[in-house]
C-alpha cells in the first residue's frame, strides 16, 4: 500500500489551515482534497454561510476561499462578519465566483480583494492559496 | 368795150383836159377833183380819192408845183397809174423828173380827146400787167424757196452750175456750191456706183434713180435719193444733167425705226404667253401671236377665220355683243369666256379689245389682248373651297378664333367669337376692336397684350384671362396670341385663340379644395395620397407622399413609374404580384408594405392601401390609396424584439452563469486532481480526462460570453480621438497577429473629429472583429492581412466614406477593417449579427460576438456593417456619429 506520506522526510513546515466557504458541497469537497493533496494544508469546509464567521474564529485560518454568490448571504457579507472579529480581522479572503465583469475579471480584485473567476483550474488555485499564505506574503 | 374810167385830177390843167376828155370821148366815167394841197397837211386821202382808177395831174399851183409833190401823190395813191399833163413852157420840173415819177405825161395842148384816153389806158394795162408780174415773180420765188427738192444742173464734168435754195439745208449756202464737184460730198462708198450711174445717163439719155449717201464734213450722213435728166445743148448732144433729188433722211430713220420696232413687237409677241390678236371688225382673224398655239396646237388658228367660233355657245352671243359694243363705242371692256379647244376641253379667256382706227379715224380692227385665266381661275375655286371650309371649321369650333391688324381691328372672327361679343353674324364684328366691345378695363388689358404681341414679336401663350360675355356673365378663357407676318417677315397682325376655361376652373378649384381637405384630413393621419389611372399611367402623388420621401413636389414625375422605381430592388417583384393579385382578384384588398428609397439614400418601410374603381368587365380603371411610413414603427418593433432578446438573455445569462460554473468548477478541479493520480498519468484514463477538461473549458467559455452579452452597460461615454481607440485595439492584437501570420497595416486619417465613445467598449467590439478576420483568414492560402483604416465623412450624404449610414448632422467617422479571407457567403450576410449566429465549428464560435459587437455600436448611435470586398475577404465597417460641439446645447 503506498502511503501518503514519505518516510524520511525531513521535518515539514508546519501546515497552513485554509478555510473553504462555498454553498456547493461537491465544490468544496474537491477543493479539499487538491488542497489536502499538496500536504501543506489543513482544510475546513462550511457549506453554510451563516456559519463562516464562527468556522473562522474557532480554526483561526491562514486563509478564507470564499464563495460570492451563495442563497440567503453572499460573499460580501460574509466577509465583513470575519473580518469583524479581531482575531480574523486580518486574515486574507479569496473571493471564488461565478459573476464577474470581463474588466474586473482582467483586474483580478473586486473593490481591491483579491479573487477567483469560476471555473478556476487545479494549477491557478494552488498558486493564489500559495502565494496568499506563503511566509513572504503580507498577512494582512 | 372798154369799161369807164374814173379820173382824179388834181391841177387846173388837169380838170380842163379831163373835162374836154369825158365830153368829147365818153369814155371817161367820172372827174374827181382834188387839189395837191390836200395831200399837205394829212396823212390820209380824201375819201372820194380811191375810187379813182387812174391819176391826171397837172403841174400848176392847183396841182403839183414840183417833184416833191409828185413823190407825195405816188405814195399816197400806190398802184394807180399817174399821168402829168404839162404846159409848153411852164415846165416847173425838168422832163426827166417828171418821168421817173409818174407813168407817162403829155403836154396840154395834145392832150386832148383821144390821145389822154390812150395815155391813160396805157398806163391802166401797164401797170396791170407790171402788177401781175411783180405777184407772179413773187409767188414763184416763194415756192421755189420752199420746195424741199434739191435741184441742181450739172455740166458734163460733174461741176455743178446751178444749186436750187433747198442745198442749204443739206449743204450750206447754194451760191457757194457754184462751180464744185457734185462728187464731193457723195459719201465714200456711194460715190463708185452713183458716177457710174452718172455716166450711163449721160451716154443713154435716160435718167434713172439712184439712192446714195452724203457724208458732210461735220460727220454727219444724209440719205439721198435722186434722178438725172439730160439737158440737150443747141446741137442736141447731152450738154447738162438736170437732177432733181431728195432727202430722205428723215424717212429712212423713221423706217428703220419702224422696222426696229416691228422686230420688237414680233419678239414681245413671241415670247408672251398672252394671247395677242387683230381681227377685224366682222372678227376675222387677221393676226395672232404665236402664243395662240397654245390653244390652237402647232398650226395656230387659220387665217381669216371667224374668231366667235371656239367661244363656248353660252358665252358666243354675249362677247360678240362686248365686241359689237367695243367697236361702237371706241372703249374696250374686260369680259371673260370658255374657250373650246379642238379635243373638248374649256379654258378661260379673259380678253380686252381696243380699236384700231384707220387713217381717217374710223374704226378698222380690233386688237385683242387675252389671258389664259383657267389656273388661276381653279385656283381661285380652290381658295374658295379652303375658304370655306376653313369658315365652316372655325364657326364651328366652341373656341373663340379672330385675327386682328396691327390697329387691332378685327380681321376675321368665327362664329363663337361674335356670339361671344354679342354678334350673330362674325362679319358684324369685322373693322371693330376690342374697345368697341368689351368694357374699358378688359379691353386696356387686352389691347396691352396686342401690343406686346405685334410690338415685339412676342408670342403669348396659355394666359388665363377673364372676359365678360355679353349676356352679363363672367369667363375665364384661356388664350393664345400670336403674331401674323407677311410673307416678307413683317408682323401684319396677330391671330388668336380662346378657350373657354370657366367649368374647367371651376371643377378644378372644387377638386382642389376638395382635394386639399381630403390631404388635409389624410395628413393629419400621416398618410401620403395617391391616385393613379391605370389606362393613361397618369399618377398623382400628394405632397405629403412625396414629402415622407424627402423629395419636393416637382422631384418625382407623375406617373407609375415615379413610385415603381423609388421601390427597393428586393421589393419590386413582390410590390408587382401584390398589384397584380388585387387586379385579378385573387386578393380583396391592396395592402403592401414595401421599401421606397429616401432622397437622402436610405429606404422607408412603406405601407400602401388602396382601392381600384373597375370597369363593367371588372377590369381596373384608376386606383386611389393613402401610403404610410412604417419605418419608424418598424423600428421601434425592432428595438423592442431586439430589447426583450437582450432582456432574456441577461435574465439567463445571469442566472446560468451562475449556476452553471458552479458545477463546471467542481468538474474541472475534479478532473485535475485526477489527472494528478499516477494511475491516470498515461493511456485511456489520461485521454478522457483530457477531453473532460475540454469539455469544461468548452461550456465555460460559452458561459463567459453569455456573461459578456448579458453585462452591457450603458457606455461611459466621453469624447475621443477614434485614432487613439484603435491604435490601442491594434496593439493588443499584435502578438495574436503575428502569431497567426497575419500582417496588419493601418491607414488612419489625421485630425478626426472627436465622438462620444466608451473606450473600453470599443476595444472589446475591435477584439471581435479583429479576432473573426483572424478566424476568416486561418484557413487562408492568400497572403494574410488585416488593414485597417479610418476617416470620416462630413454631414448628411455623400462623400468617400460609407454611404448606408443614416443622417448625422455632425457627418460621420468610420472605421474599417478589410481582411484577406473568404469572405462571407451572400446568403450568411443579412444573419451575421443576429444573436448565436455562427459559422464557425462547434467550440469555435458562439454566435455572440458580433452581435455584442453590434449592441456596443448601437448603444453608441453608431452603425455596423459586413460586406464581402470586390477583390476578396471581407470589410467589416463601423461609423460613429460625429460629437457636435454645439454651444447652444451646453445646459
Amino acid at each position: 500500500m503506498n502511503l501518503p506520506m514519505p518516510v524520511n522526510e525531513p521535518a515539514p513546515a508546519p501546515r497552513r489551515r485554509i478555510l473553504v466557504v462555498d454553498d456547493d458541497a461537491d465544490l468544496t469537497s474537491v477543493v479539499r482534497m487538491i488542497l489536502l493533496d499538496t500536504g501543506r494544508y489543513e482544510v475546513r469546509v462550511v457549506n453554510h454561510p451563516d456559519l463562516a464567521a464562527k468556522a473562522a474564529l474557532q480554526f483561526l485560518p491562514h486563509l478564507v476561499l470564499l464563495d460570492v454568490m451563495m442563497p440567503g448571504c453572499d460573499g460580501g457579507d460574509v466577509a465583513t462578519q470575519i473580518r469583524a472579529h479581531e482575531a480574523t480581522a486580518r486574515t486574507p479572503i479569496v473571493f471564488l465566483t461565478a459573476a464577474v465583469t470581463p474588466e474586473e475579471a482582467r483586474r483580478g480584485k473586486i473593490g481591491g480583494e483579491v479573487y477567483l473567476e469560476k471555473p478556476v483550474s487545479r494549477e491557478k488555485l494552488l498558486e493564489v492559496v500559495a502565494a496568499q499564505v506563503s511566509p513572504g506574503a503580507q498577512v494582512p | 368795150m372798154n369799161p369807164s374810167l374814173r379820173l382824179l385830177c388834181l391841177g387846173r390843167t388837169a380838170v380842163e383836159v379831163a373835162e374836154a376828155a369825158r365830153t368829147r370821148g365818153g369814155w371817161c366815167a367820172e372827174v374827181i377833183l382834188g387839189t395837191s394841197e390836200a395831200l399837205a397837211d394829212t396823212e390820209g386821202i380824201p375819201a372820194e380819192w380811191s375810187r379813182a382808177d387812174a391819176v391826171v395831174v397837172s403841174l400848176d399851183p392847183r396841182g403839183c408845183r414840183d417833184a416833191e409833190d409828185l413823190d407825195r401823190v405816188r405814195s399816197r395813191l400806190p398802184g394807180r397809174p399817174l399821168v402829168a399833163v404839162v404846159q409848153p413852157g411852164e415846165l416847173s420840173v425838168a422832163p426827166d423828173e417828171i418821168l421817173r415819177r409818174a407813168d407817162d405825161y403829155l403836154v396840154a395842148d395834145e392832150a386832148i380827146g383821144r390821145t389822154l384816153e390812150r395815155v391813160v389806158r396805157f398806163a391802166c394795162e401797164e401797170k396791170r400787167f407790171e402788177d401781175s408780174l411783180l405777184r407772179e415773180r413773187d409767188l414763184f420765188s416763194r415756192i421755189w424757196g420752199r420746195l424741199t427738192e434739191l435741184v441742181a444742173v450739172v455740166g458734163l464734168d460733174g461741176r455743178r452750175l446751178y444749186s436750187s435754195p433747198a442745198y442749204r439745208r443739206v449743204l450750206g449756202d447754194p451760191a457757194a456750191l457754184l462751180g464744185t464737184d457734185s462728187f464731193r460730198e457723195i459719201h465714200p462708198e456711194d460715190e463708185g456706183r452713183v458716177r457710174a450711174m452718172f455716166a450711163e445717163t449721160m451716154r443713154t439719155g435716160a435718167g434713172k434713180s439712184v439712192s446714195f449717201r452724203f457724208l458732210l464734213p461735220d460727220g454727219t450722213v444724209r440719205y439721198i435719193e435722186s434722178e438725172g435728166t439730160v439737158v440737150p445743148g443747141p446741137d442736141g448732144r447731152p450738154d447738162k444733167l438736170l437732177v432733181v433729188g431728195r432727202d430722205v433722211t428723215e424717212r429712212w430713220r423713221m423706217e428703220t425705226e419702224l422696222r426696229e420696232r416691228e422686230e420688237f413687237f414680233r419678239h414681245i409677241s413671241e415670247a408672251m404667253t398672252d394671247l395677242v390678236a387683230v381681227v377685224d371688225l366682222q372678227g376675222r382673224r387677221l393676226y395672232n401671236s404665236p402664243s395662240y398655239r397654245n390653244l390652237f396646237g402647232a398650226e395656230g388658228p387659220r387665217p381669216a377665220s371667224d374668231s366667235f367660233a371656239e367661244i363656248h355657245p353660252d358665252d358666243r352671243e354675249r362677247i360678240r355683243r362686248v365686241f359689237l359694243e367695243t367697236v361702237e363705242t371706241g372703249q374696250g371692256q374686260r369680259a371673260e369666256f370658255r374657250f373650246m379647244l379642238a379635243d373638248g376641253r374649256v379654258r378661260y379667256l379673259e380678253s380686252v379689245g381696243t380699236v384700231m382706227r384707220d387713217a381717217e379715224g374710223r374704226p378698222a380692227k380690233v386688237l385683242v389682248v387675252s389671258r389664259d385665266t383657267t389656273e388661276r381661275r381653279e385656283a381661285e375655286k380652290a381658295l374658295a373651297r379652303e375658304h370655306a371650309l376653313l369658315r365652316t371649321l372655325i364657326d364651328r369650333l366652341p373656341d373663340f378664333i379672330f385675327v386682328k391688324d396691327t390697329r387691332g381691328r378685327f380681321v376675321v372672327t368665327n362664329r363663337a367669337h361674335a356670339r361671344l361679343v354679342g354678334f350673330e353674324d362674325p362679319n358684324e364684328l369685322v373693322g371693330k376692336t376690342d374697345h368697341e366691345v368689351f368694357p374699358p378695363d378688359l379691353a386696356a388689358r387686352y389691347t396691352e397684350d396686342d401690343e406686346a404681341v405685334m410690338g415685339r414679336g412676342e408670342e403669348l401663350l396659355n394666359r388665363e384671362e377673364p372676359v365678360r360675355h355679353r349676356d352679363g356673365r363672367d369667363l375665364w378663357v384661356l388664350t393664345s396670341k400670336v403674331p401674323l407676318r407677311s410673307p416678307d417677315g413683317s408682323i401684319v397682325g396677330l391671330v388668336g385663340m380662346s378657350r373657354d376655361i370657366t367649368e374647367r376652373r371651376r371643377t378644378e378649384r372644387q377638386l382642389r379644395e376638395s382635394q386639399e381637405r381630403l390631404e388635409l384630413v389624410i395628413r393629419g393621419s400621416g398618410d401620403g395620397v395617391w391616385d393613379w389611372d391605370v389606362v393613361t399611367n397618369e399618377a398623382y402623388f400628394s405632397p405629403w407622399w412625396k414629402g415622407m420621401l424627402g423629395y419636393r413636389e416637382d422631384e418625382i414625375p407623375n406617373t407609375f413609374d415615379g413610385w415603381f422605381g423609388l421601390i427597393h430592388p428586393d421589393d419590386r417583384e413582390r410590390s408587382r404580384a401584390a398589384l397584380q393579385a388585387y387586379f385579378d382578384g385573387s386578393t380583396a384588398t391592396y395592402e403592401l408594405e414595401h421599401r421606397l428609397r429616401h432622397k437622402d439614400g436610405t429606404y422607408r418601410w412603406i405601407l400602401a392601401r388602396g382601392v381600384a374603381l373597375r370597369d363593367g368587365q371588372g377590369r381596373p380603371l384608376r386606383m386611389s390609396g393613402s401610403h404610410v411610413d412604417l419605418t419608424e414603427r418598424r423600428r421601434t418593433e425592432a428595438r423592442l424584439r431586439e430589447a426583450a432578446r437582450w432582456e432574456s438573455v441577461t435574465t439567463l445569462a445571469a442566472g446560468v452563469a451562475h449556476e452553471v460554473k458552479n458545477p463546471l468548477q467542481t468538474i474541472l478541479l475534479g478532473v485535475d486532481y485526477l489527472a494528478g493520480r499516477p494511475w491516470a498519468a498515461e493511456g485511456d484514463a489520461a485521454e478522457l480526462l483530457a477531453s473532460m477538461r475540454n469539455a469544461a473549458h468548452q461550456a465555460d467559455t460559452i458561459i463567459r460570453s453569455l456573461r459578456d452579452y448579458a453585462v452591457q452597460r450603458q457606455p461611459q461615454a466621453r469624447p475621443r480621438d477614434l485614432n487613439e481607440v484603435v491604435s490601442e485595439s491594434i496593439a493588443l492584437m499584435r502578438y495574436d497577429c503575428h502569431r497567426a501570420g497575419v500582417e496588419l497595416g493601418a491607414r488612419l486619417a489625421p485630425r478626426l473629429p472627436a465622438v462620444n465613445v466608451d473606450s473600453e467598449q470599443l476595444n472589446q467590439v475591435f477584439w471581435i472583429v479583429f479576432r473573426n478576420a483572424l478566424d476568416a483568414m486561418a484557413r487562408s492560402t492568400r497572403a494574410r492581412r488585416l488593414e485597417v483604416a479610418t476617416g470620416w465623412t462630413a454631414g448628411g450624404s455623400g462623400g468617400d466614406g460609407p454611404t448606408l449610414a443614416p443622417p448625422s448632422p455632425g457627418g460621420w467617422v468610420w472605421v474599417e477593417v478589410d481582411d484577406t479571407g473568404h469572405g462571407v457567403p451572400n446568403d450568411v450576410l443579412p444573419r451575421v449579427f443576429d444573436l448565436f449566429f455562427t459559422t464557425k465549428s462547434p467550440g469555435r464560435g458562439t454566435g455572440i460576438g458580433l452581435a455584442l459587437a453590434r449592441r456596443i455600436l448601437e448603444l453608441h448611435g453608431g452603425t455596423i456593417q459586413i460586406a464581402n470586398r470586390p477583390g476578396g475577404g471581407a470589410r467589416v465597417t463601423l461609423t460613429f456619429p460625429v460629437t457636435e460641439p454645439s454651444p447652444s446645447q451646453a445646459p
